[in-house]
């Protein structure tokens, strides 16, 4: 039928079926900001357009309803002011507060946002915060934790009531920050210009060297196009002749395919294709994005003629439309010889149990067994761990668990695959992993290497999830089958029932200390559930032990030799495989070592946080693992030279009101409610950056005419801000700006190798390799430019010239500007291509550092918990930029915060799911968030060129246990268990009575 | 799955539609039907056209008509502050801003707060074409299989009431584990219902006085056990939450 709307601004007729919705409608007409989220229940808001003005789900709603409506997408709110010769009225007040503020990471859910804040600036300009989190309620960010959105929108707001004017991100910026600041209050200049950004506070030793471009809070280079919902990201794209693929899932847990007939489905017009088990190699390979060789075992293949779990492949289907794909599926008759499953990760390795990898192709790896359903098995003693126990005056042992969740980015995996002219297989794809996707595809697609083309454009967040060759393979076989683009988008449900997810384990700790609080000796034991395959099971399992364990070595004579263990068994079951999840196996390790230290520091009646620290790691001693382990590969000494914990303690504590609240009774009694308590509760983390002697990531520059560089890298920013900050560190070298760094990534066919985004490594290693390829260019810089300056009587040397603000300086002051060096250079005289390509990779991981404190309210009749407030100071060495960084903070507390109190993935005896929506599986939105707090304290990592180490992961460590020793505060209840619901809340509570 | 839709202008012209015996027709508000969809349906009628959408207020009586949005409801002074405060709990900005109030109704399950509340208040939904009375009440237990009646027009509820509610939910957004409503009349009369569990919220008291209450939450959920929460953890709850309710209330 025939519909009329008035779709940005304009009249328009459309001729649609009654069963489309507004969304396929907009999104076939090009308008690729409005986003899919993957649900079915328009949960996840990322669709949102405005009709009549107000913000609705345009995947609930018909394209007839819209009939007759006013429809407004984001990209009739602003544009870049400049096309060419061409003026536009420029980008809307929002979209120039959420680039100014940093308010966009991944950029998936930012055009819903900014359209929900346009709805409320039309009706009031003067919103308070509580309005704003109303707007955003019905819009889930997985990256941001809300706070800079919510910033933005206020500052758009004060623009709007003419307080302050904005500075637009097309202008320079060059603003400088005081090194030791708060920034709570805007800071307006006189010429009326709000330069306000939400950054934390930063801390910053004395000695630590200012820098032109480093410690800036520089927009993000990509903010302006994802402000404006440019078509960036993976499934933005529309090819001739493009197949819709499906897959067929399996009903059940366990069971061999006797019978599998496509013939019906084969049949159905519209079907393209349709593989089966029958129709492709029979390649083993592990979907764990990883370097060579994948330390794990090789267990899985395409397709099988066994399933796993519920939600495994059975079949792929190529289909000329989505409803003619799904119509495909229910054709394809299958007949399924169901074989016993293991559902418990207990009963995995008992006597009889079904075994689950009897394939004769397993590759194992290290010491896994697959006859036993064990992926991976790790036994390391550092040290004499049972003397150590012997010296103890107490030993302390408690178990601990902890739950599968899901990464849950908004943009679910996508990926679209083609043969191009040459007849290479490009896959367009959304991943953490292009170099590793190509790698490990090639022999599962049967193609060389060289044939396969990997592209990365935006990623709408990661968190792991998209460390892993998930779906790429679906669509590359069903271009192969069909000669044809094939593009394949998972639902919200595939997310939760055919993705990958956090290692649930169950966690044994024994403490042995002496009475006066020294640790002597310190054990973990741990039984993880790595699900229907071994992707990652070793390495995060590893990570478990190595991150958690690491920081309490011990005081005394304990601390030159600490007594650790840490043993663990990864088992197969009939679910959902795990696979990385970011903190990469860490926060389930410090859940368990966190909440046991509270506990022992309540035992002995020592002050919780003195006793940690004198038992933690301090500079200048030995990462206890690096001689016992190293991700599957030899491990080799390692000293950690800047712990920044100490501090980080001191000002978390300031930050929280430690010392007002922690032993004030009258505090803890919420006033009012005679069932209420307060409490308040810490945890000390650290993490890792990178892998030692593995992780290797390239970069190269090349300048432009106009002084301008295009920075080509590897690496992957998945909203993280990581490309700003390579640029930022790109633009210090040079002497330039950001914006003159154009930054491009990644594409195996031209940007050189990085290993990919993962392992809070890309600042880092990446990094080092861009300092490195614009000192590189920066050399030929100097010497042309000592060229230019020089003349008969003057001789400038290139070691005497300095780069700075565009320009190439002499020592007497004269200067050329890098456009007349691009120029000279290209064009005048002794021409040459200035570039430089570099690459990193580096024998340590220097350990970030922190402190999180959480404070709680906890209704002890019911069990309820709401955290009030969490505050978190972190060592993450130098701040490449305070914007970027404390927004990787808000927003891993965020989703660490659903770690601790509501996150879960669990399944029924037959192993189907309970949560397979967002509704179920609840994240947290904008109108329920606790405040938040970032502080850094900076180091000075000496093994970095600008003292940089991760930030990325560590605040998913600490906050389940600092909320869990917060509920200890405040009622008493030891909950042992996450997430810390109001039942098992309520459980411990009954335990204490 | 070829569906037909059609937005008729007038109620006849709709209640022709529904009622036809073939093909599956059934009607929508807002986008809550989409959100849920019927799977055998085959064709819309969308009742936004037939003036639908209002909030009145007569004597005691608050009605809404079935397609006033939730959000509609909400910023409406007529509309008691703790039926605002529910919609308020129970959906985002855009759900509210798509839903209508019959819709939310018709399709809330068995955690809705929202659904447990109008069940409290003892709603009543007229129905079109012969604006047949039903209580929501008689309507819950029956609508997997309803009569066909073609369409809700209008809701009503009582505004003579004093009205209280709590749950228990993992964060304050989330659905509710537990949750309880109470509904008390001048004249003593009170209704208590609980949500969290089953299919559906339940009404588990109905009576001259408020005597009684706690104890017939925490029996209604003695045997309230699944995936979600304990039985023995439900009963307890209920119990508690229904007695702060009544605190609040007294």
């Amino acid at each position: 039928m025939d519909i009329q709307v008035c779709l940005n601004g304009r009249s328009r007729t459309f001729s649609v079926e009654a069963n489309k919705t507004l969304l396929d409608l907009l999104r076939e007409e090009g308008l690729f900001s409005v986003k899919f989220g993957g649900c079915a229940k328009g949960e996840c808001g990322a669709c949102a357009v405005l009709l009549d003005g107000k913000s609705v789900n345009s995947c609930s709603i018909l394209a007839v309803q819209a009939d007759g409506h006013k429809i407004d997408t984001i990209e009739s709110i602003g544009q870049h002011p400049e096309q060419g010769w061409k003026r536009t009225d420029g980008l809307h007040v929002l979209q120039q507060a959420f680039v100014e503020v940093g308010a966009i990471q991944c950029g998936y859910c930012t055009p819903a946002m900014i359209l929900a804040a346009k709805q409320l600036l039309d009706e009031t300009i003067s919103p308070t915060v509580q309005d704003i989190q109303n707007a955003l309620s019905g819009i889930l960010c997985r990256c941001t934790g809300y706070v800079k959105p919510i910033h933005a929108i206020l500052l758009a707001a004060s623009v709007l009531r003419g307080e302050v004017a904005l500075k637009t991100p097309f202008q320079e910026n060059g603003m400088n920050l005081p090194l030791d600041r708060e920034m709570p209050e805007p800071e307006i200049l006189d010429s009326g210009e709000f330069l306000l950004k939400v950054t934390p506070k930063i801390h910053t030793p004395a000695a630590l060297q200012p820098w032109q471009q480093i410690g800036k809070p520089e927009p993000k280079v990509d903010a302006v196009k994802l402000a404006q919902g440019k078509p960036a990201f993976t499934d933005d794209i529309v090819m001739r002749g493009m197949l819709v693929a499906k897959i067929l899932h399996s009903p059940v847990a366990h069971a061999r395919i006797k019978k599998i007939d496509a013939s019906k489905a084969k049949a159905l017009p519209g079907v393209a294709a349709v593989l089966t088990w029958q129709d492709i190699p029979r390649v083993v390979y592990s979907t764990a994005g990883q370097s060579d060789p994948i330390p794990g075992p090789l267990d899985t293949f395409s397709l099988d003629s066994k399933v796993r779990f519920v939600g495994d492949r059975v079949a792929f289907v190529a289909a000329e439309t989505e409803e003619i794909a799904k119509e495909a599926l229910d054709l394809i008759e299958v007949e399924y010889e169901e074989l016993p499953a293991v559902i418990d990760m207990t009963d995995a390795m008992k006597p009889g149990a079904p075994v689950i990898h009897d394939e004769a192709e397993y590759v194992p790896f290290a010491e896994c067994d697959p006859s036993m359903n064990l992926a991976a098995r790790i036994r390391i003693d550092i040290g004499k761990v049972d003397q150590g126990f012997k010296e103890a005056d107490r030993i302390f042992e408690r178990e601990y668990e902890v739950p599968k969740v899901q990464q849950a980015h908004i943009e679910p995996h996508a990926v679209v695959t083609y043969w191009d002219e040459d007849d290479r297989l490009v896959i367009r794809t959304s991943t953490q992993v292009p170099f590793h996707a190509r790698r490990i595809l090639a022999p599962v697609l049967g193609l060389p290497m060289k044939r396969i083309r990997v592209i990365k454009p935006r990623i709408g967040g990661g968190f792991g999830g998209k460390q892993e060759i998930l779906i790429e393979d679906v669509a590359a076989h069903l271009t192969i089958a069909t000669g044809r683009p094939v593009r394949f988008v998972y639902t919200r449900e595939e997310e939760f029932t055919a993705s990958r997810s956090r290692h649930p384990m169950r966690i044994k700790m024994k403490t042995g200390v002496k009475n006066d609080g020294t640790i002597t000796a310190n054990e973990m034991v741990l039984l993880s559930d790595t699900g229907a395959y071994g992707c990652h099971a070793l390495t995060v399992n590893g990570n478990t032990g190595q991150k958690s364990m690491a920081l309490y070595v011990g005081d005394g004579q304990y601390r030159k030799s600490p007594n650790i263990r840490f043993y663990a068994d990864v088992v197969y079951t009939n679910t959902p495989p795990a696979g990385a999840f970011r903190g990469y196996g860490v926060p389930q390790g410090y859940w368990a070592v966190e909440r046991h230290m509270e506990m022992i520091a309540h035992e002995l009646g020592l002050d919780p946080l003195e006793f940690r620290l004198k038992n933690a790691i301090r500079p200048g001693e030995l990462h206890p693992f690096s001689t016992s382990w190293s991700e599957g590969r030899e491990p080799r000494p390692e000293i950690i030279h800047t712990v920044g914990l100490e501090e980080c303690v001191s000002q978390g504590k300031a930050a929280i009101g430690w010392d007002e609240k922690i032993n004030n009774p009258e505090w803890k009694a919420a006033t009012g409610k005679p069932y209420l308590r307060r409490g308040i509760g810490a945890a000390l983390v650290m993490q890792g950056t990178a892998i030692p002697y593995l992780d290797m990531g390239g970069a190269s520059i090349k300048m432009n005419d106009d002084g301008s560089f295009n920075l080509l890298i590897g690496a992957t920013d998945l909203g993280t801000g990581s490309d700003t900050v390579l640029a930022q560190m790109a633009a210090e070298v040079l002497g330039t700006h950001v914006d003159d760094i154009l930054v491009y990534s990644s594409d195996t066919d031209f940007t050189p190798f990085d290993k990919g985004a993962y392992a809070s490594s890309t600042t880092y290693i990446s990094g080092a390799a861009v300092v490195q390829a614009a000192k590189d260019v920066a050399e030929r810089i100097k010497i042309r430019a000592a060229r230019m300056l020089s003349s008969p009587g003057i001789t400038v040397s290139p070691a005497d010239i300095v780069l700075r603000d565009r320009k190439a300086y002499a020592p007497d002051g004269r200067f050329v500007t890098l456009f007349d060096i691009g120029h000279n250079s290209l064009h005048h005289d002794q021409q040459e291509q200035i570039m430089g390509v570099a690459s990193y990779y580096s024998s340590v991981a220097p350990p970030p550092f922190a402190a999180q404190f959480a404070e709680v309210l906890v209704d002890i009749e019911t069990g309820m918990v709401r955290v009030e407030k969490l505050v978190m100071a972190v060592d993450s060495g130098v701040i490449v930029n305070p914007v970027t960084a404390s927004g990787q903070i808000e927003g891993g507390m965020t989703q660490a915060l659903g770690y601790a109190v509501c996150e879960e993935m669990s399944y029924d005896p037959h192993g189907k799911a309970r949560e397979v929506d967002l509704e179920n599986y609840h994240i947290f939105t904008a109108d329920e968030m606790p405040e938040l707090v970032t502080i850094f304290i900076q180091t000075n990592e000496p093994s970095h060129p600008f003292g940089v180490k991760a930030v990325a992961e560590i605040p998913m460590d600490g906050v389940a246990p600092a909320v869990g020793n917060a509920i200890l505060h405040a009622c008493g209840a030891e909950v042992t268990q996450i997430p810390a619901t109001p039942e098992r809340i309520w459980r411990a509570l009954k335990k204490t009575r | 799955m070829k569906l037909e839709y059609y937005r008729p202008k007038t109620l006849d012209e709709a209640v022709n539609l529904i009622m036809r015996s073939t093909p599956r027709t059934i009607p929508i508000g807002g986008g809550t039907s989409i959100r849920k969809p019927d799977q055998t349906a085959t064709a819309f009628v969308d009742l936004q056209n037939l003036d639908l959408a209002y909030i009145h207020s007569e004597g005691n009586i608050l009605k809404v008509g079935a397609t006033t949005k939730l959000e509609a409801v909400v910023s409406a002074p007529e509309v008691p502050m703790g039926l605002q405060r529910v919609i308020l709990d129970s959906y985002t900005k855009n759900h509210r801003q798509m839903s209508s109030f019959a819709g939310a109704l018709v399709a809330g399950g068995g955690r809705s707060l929202f659904c447990a509340a109008l069940l409290a208040m003892d709603a009543k939904f007229i129905w079109a074409p012969d604006d047949g009375v039903q209580l929501y009440a008689e309507y819950l237990p029956l609508r997997t299989k309803p009569e066909k009646k073609a369409f809700i027009k209008e809701v009503q509820i009582p505004t003579n009431i004093q009205f209280g509610f709590d749950y228990v939910a993992r964060t304050p957004r989330d659905l509710p584990i537990v949750g309880g409503c109470i509904a008390k009349w001048s004249s003593g009369r009170t209704r208590v219902t609980l949500c969290g569990y089953g299919n559906a919220p339940i009404c588990v008291m109905d009576g001259t006085s408020a005597s009684g209450a706690v104890n017939a939450a925490m029996d209604a959920y003695s045997q309230a056990g699944d995936q979600w929460a304990s039985s023995d953890y439900r009963q307890e709850i209920s119990g508690k939450i229904i007695e702060r309710i009544l605190i609040q209330l007294s």
